[in-house]
């Protein structure tokens, strides 16, 4: 059983690991926008689920 | 972001191509401009807002025709506002133009640094790619002048919180949010139906409905707590009107008693100016006669004193000769006869007794004349002081009367009366939006009730369903997703709320003399100020209030561009850095906080370019000083010869006199000159 430490530990670095992954995902947004225009929501929402589904987290 | 230059051509008074470099340094980021009216200031901070935003500030009488009226007739006029943007490490040409006759035009090139080489972006890319850099929404935060200042509302506007939204990039994480809960949802649904479960599908659909319904409702409850307070303030204005003028009421009601009283006093001197008629008319004979009444009483005494009145003798002898029946002179005077008759008769006339009596009741109605008479005056005096007293009471309460009518004229009815129905319209307004509010959030806690209940539903039958392992896997990554980034919302969220009450306070500190705290209302971003006391201020003074925005744009200008003194926040998202472009932005500033408010406004932004009228330049370049990276004046150029004397204007810097209008110029028209920055 870990100890409280492992856990914040843990807790932590999976907060950075989900920080990077939202950064990826923001920068693929971002540059949909700045090569492609004005994203539409259902455009944005496609590029989010295929995020989901390819990106491990 | 970062302004490199701008070059206006034949934009409005800009006739001709003209150039200007801002600074760009890191420790003299701030570009001056000094004109005079009429000199391009307003036109140069609108060239720069339609550039990134297509449109005009409010003021800018934008009907007009963008290019300069001297090429009218020309029929291929062009004009055009064209800057060199630095962002983060690339170089943008962004260049919005007019063809006579035609619709504007955006163009975006990205230039490439090492080759310089032009690549032009696709309109729509352009637009987009400008938008990024600066939303349109939120251009008036760093392009504005004094009026922007004037109507920023910081009283919990929904407007206020969604511009901060954006600035700060939480709108994105928002957005985002509700993306990803969307995506759960599909999953969810997808899930429904691989199993085949129309119920499922039916539930799922009844929650995305309840939902948009919450969405919908969640607005409208956040503008009808906006639009309550703001009609309870308008009411409580109005009334704090209305005390200033009194009550015509109050002033109606002593006018009434005061007129009651004057009539009393009237009456009672009506009776006495009877009593002042009747005594006159009583005593005006014995006036008349008393001198004639004394003269009488005088020669009546001197007739008894010479014994020319009869006496008790003349009696006694007439007596005698009757008793005797013999007069003095020895004739017979027997009765009957014509002699003794006669001498009876003369014994009655000269009965002194009677004569007495007569004289006796004269002297008497003498005496009683002359009393009457002499009472007289006295009298007199005491009817006509009580009438003099009774006038001047009459004449006190003329005058209360007069004040009260003078008060109630003196309140202008149509004022009050309009400043009522105002009051009772904003208090019957803020009564409705109460009532909504507790209709909405009745509503809103029942929904939610039922979502809560419906998802519980739907997750049981889905586990009584059977899953679809890889739908679930990906449900539960999305919600993982969400939930990340709805706590990295509320954090950043709660970091920039923070942030911003620290730096008003610490802000409104240095501006203000007294210790004033600021904090920023999570629920609906009102900005509250606190005394020493930790007691809300409700009513800042205008000037404070003002000096309270602009500590407000200071520090979110200062949070954003990470410049700020006293706190930092750990943005996950990034918030939007901009030049600030500031027209006379401290007209709306009492003198003594323009100093300190230009200075921290100068720190806190990365690039600031801020213009001013000559005579308002006094003070700030000892503030400013070396901060100061490049400075200009707006000539305007007037053609023809100078026609009054007071035209000849001048900017004096650095014992220098520059001329801000130059004559005999070709054509009317502004033109900017680069001096100095420093000595």
């Amino acid at each position: 059983m870990p100890i409280q430490g492992d856990q914040e530990l843990s807790r932590t670095t999976d907060s950075q690991a989900m920080r990077k992954v939202f950064q990826k995902l923001l920068r693929q947004l971002r540059h949909q926008e700045s090569e492609k225009g004005l994203v539409e929501e259902k455009t944005r929402r496609n590029i989010i689920q295929n995020f989901i589904e390819t990106e491990d987290f | 972001m970062k302004l490199i230059s701008i070059e206006l051509c034949n934009f409005r008074a800009f006739l001709g191509t003209h150039r200007i470099e801002f600074s760009t340094s890191e420790t003299a980021p701030i570009t001056v401009f000094i004109g005079e009216n009429g000199g391009g200031k307003t036109t140069f901070l609108n060239a720069i807002f339609w550039l990134f935003t297509g449109k005009f500030k409010k003021d800018f009488p934008s009907q007009e025709t963008l290019i300069h009226r001297d090429l009218s007739s020309d029929r291929n006029a062009e004009c055009y506002v064209e800057a060199l943007i630095l962002d983060r490490d690339q170089t943008l040409r962004v260049r919005r133009s007019v063809v006579k006759g035609s619709k504007s035009e955006l163009d975006v090139w990205r230039i490439n640094s090492e080759t310089g080489n032009q690549t032009p972006l696709m309109p729509e890319t352009a637009r987009n790619h400008l938008e990024s850099l600066l939303p349109p929404k939120l251009a008036n935060w760093f392009i504005f002048d004094g009026e922007y200042v004037k109507s920023l509302d910081l009283k919990g506007s929904p407007d206020l919180k969604d511009e901060i939204y954006r600035t700060f990039g939480l709108e994105f994480m928002r957005t985002l949010t509700e993306d990803l809960r969307k995506i759960e949802d599909n999953y969810s649904r997808e899930e429904g139906r691989l199993i085949g479960d129309e119920k499922l599908a039916s539930l799922q659909a009844e929650i995305d409905h309840d939902e948009t319904l919450i969405e919908k409702w969640s607005d409208l409850l956040a503008r009808a707590k906006y639009n309550h307070a703001s009609s309870e303030r308008l009411a409580k204005s109005k009334e704090e009107e209305l005390k200033k003028y009194g009550s015509s009421q109050a002033a109606a009601e002593r006018r009434q008693k005061a007129k009651r009283r004057k009539q009393e006093q009237e009456s009672l001197r009506d009776l006495k100016v009877i009593d002042k008629k009747s005594l006159i008319a009583e005593s005006a004979s014995a006036v008349i006669l008393k001198p004639f009444a004394d003269r009488l009483d005088e020669i009546l005494d001197g007739m008894q004193k010479n014994q020319k009145i009869p006496s008790d003798h003349s009696e006694t002898l007439v007596k005698t000769i009757l008793r005797g029946e013999k007069c003095i002179c020895g004739r017979p005077v027997k009765h009957p006869s014509v002699e003794y008759e006669t001498i009876q008769q003369l014994l009655d006339t000269a009965s002194t007794s009677a004569l007495d009596s007569r004289l006796h009741a004269l002297r008497s109605e003498i005496s009683s004349l002359s009393q009457v008479a002499k009472r007289y005056p006295t009298d007199l005096e005491k009817i006509v002081r009580e009438i003099n007293s009774y006038t001047e009471k009459i004449s006190e309460e003329q005058h209360v009367i007069d004040q009260a009518q003078m008060e109630i004229d003196s309140i202008p009815e149509d004022v009050v009366s309009r400043l009522e129905s105002e009051r009772y319209a904003a208090e019957q307004e803020a009564k409705r939006y109460f009532a909504s509010i507790v209709n909405i959030e009745r509503d809103i806690e029942a929904t939610r009730s039922t979502i809560q209940r419906k998802k519980l539903e739907y997750a049981k039958l889905l586990e009584q369903s059977g899953r679809n392992s890889v739908l679930k896997k990906l449900r539960q990554k999305a919600a993982k997703f969400r939930s990340f980034v709805a706590g990295e919302f509320s954090r950043q969220e709660s970091d920039v709320l923070s942030a911003l009450s620290s730096e008003l306070s610490a802000t409104i500190d240095r501006y203000l003399s007294k210790s004033y705290s600021v904090s920023v209302d999570p629920k609906n971003y009102q900005v509250i100020t606190r005394d020493i006391d930790g007691r809300e201020i409700e009513e800042l003074s205008t000037g404070e209030y003002q000096t309270l925005k602009f500590a407000f744009i200071s520090s979110i200008v200062g949070m954003a561009s990470s410049r700020t003194k006293v706190s930092s926040v750990d943005w996950i998202t990034e918030p939007v850095v901009a030049p600030l472009i500031l027209d006379a932005p401290f007209s709306v500033l009492d003198p003594t906080y323009k100093i300190s408010a230009a200075k921290n406004i100068s720190e806190q932004s990365q690039q600031t370019a801020m213009m001013f009228d000559s005579g308002k330049w006094t003070g700030l370049d000892a503030a400013l000083g070396n901060r100061i990276g490049r400075f200009y004046v707006f000539v305007q150029r007037i053609k023809g010869p100078k026609k009054h004397a007071d035209l000849e204007k001048a900017f004096f810097i650095h014992n220098k006199s520059i001329p801000l209008v130059e004559f005999n110029s070709e054509a009317d028209m502004s033109c900017v000159r680069e001096i100095q920055a420093n000595a």
